[in-house]
């Protein structure tokens, strides 16, 4: 992204493709950006925050034969992302820290600019389920038994602090077919 | 993940006074979750006391620590006395916010003052007129 600002600083035109609400580039609309004149397409292979994987194979198909250069960038590590409702992301992330568990999140109180992950943003996802996302990766050094604890040690938390959430009451109340 | 005070993560871990009082002589709610924030007070007044305060909380760690602190301050307290719980007092008590938590300090006395309100206004009494605080998020 930032290299694209930089080629517009520079002279050139550049175009943002939308990505879906998984974060898959709308391939119609790439197909409808690409001008005679482009030259590069810049396609981030996989995500490194929500894990999509772009489909490379077709978007290489899209720009065969135009003299168009693809650009895929990034490989995607182990990593699972969620977004869990009625509740903030760094409140998980201090309790999963608790608990010995790090994870991260595009949440905006996480953020220093408190503003809200802009890949979860372009993904449309409404900003206040943006705030309850969650991120895991995978490193070289984990196992199963770390996967295994995670999954018992998350839904508790996600629990208490469902307990404490108004959205939550807000919701429960809704289902019940009260106010 | 920002480096909280002591008391702070205390709070977090052991928040006080969660939940909702059903029969609730005033209720105050403050922020968005649009914005990351948002914080309901209930209270219940006896002979112009807080006799009883609960609240909940969507938010970040400063943000539960900051209504659990609210609720700790204004718990016994006259709807005078709770007043004058302001932001700066509130980040005071939790032995100082990181910076960019500042607002959470704010939403804290802003949805205490607004159960109050709502109280005074469902006794059928004036709602003073009150000095807003800046807000800093």
């Amino acid at each position: 992204m930032h290299s694209a600002k930089t080629m517009e600083k520079r002279g050139f035109a550049a175009t943002s493709v939308p990505v879906d609400g998984y974060g898959l580039v709308e391939l119609d609309e790439l197909a409808k950006s690409i001008r005679e004149d482009t030259i590069v397409v810049s396609i981030m292979h996989a995500n490194g925050e929500v894990g999509t994987i772009q489909n490379i194979k077709e978007i290489a198909k899209l720009l065969k034969g135009r003299g168009i250069v693809g650009h895929p960038d990034n490989r995607l590590p182990g990593n699972a992302s969620f977004c869990i409702e009625f509740i903030e992301g760094e409140g998980m992330l201090m309790l999963l820290s608790s608990r010995g568990i790090a994870a991260s999140s595009g949440s905006a109180c996480t953020s220093k600019a408190l503003k809200a992950s802009h890949v979860l943003t372009a993904m449309r996802i409404p900003p206040e389920i943006a705030q309850s996302s969650l991120l895991f990766t995978l490193g070289r050094d984990n196992t199963e038994e770390d996967i295994e604890y995670v999954l018992e040690t998350l839904p508790p938390i996600v629990d208490r602090l469902r307990q404490m959430s108004p959205l939550y009451a807000k919701f429960l109340k809704k289902q019940s077919g009260g106010r | 993940m920002p480096v909280y005070s002591d008391k702070v993560m205390g709070h977090f871990m052991n928040p006080r006074n969660v939940g909702e009082i059903e029969d609730a002589d005033g209720i105050g709610e403050e922020g968005n979750p649009v914005c990351g924030d948002m914080m309901t007070f209930y209270i219940k007044v006896n002979d112009s006391r807080l006799s009883d305060i609960k609240f909940k909380t969507f938010g970040c760690g400063a943000a539960i620590a900051v209504s659990s602190i609210v609720s700790e301050m204004a718990r016994g307290k006259t709807l005078e006395e709770a007043r004058k719980i302001t932001p700066a007092l509130v980040a005071e008590e939790l032995q100082g916010l990181p910076k960019n938590k500042h607002h959470c300090s704010n939403l804290g006395a802003q949805a205490l003052n607004k159960a109050i309100d709502d109280y005074l206004s469902k006794q059928g009494k004036p709602v003073k007129t009150r000095r807003r605080e800046k807000r800093n998020g």
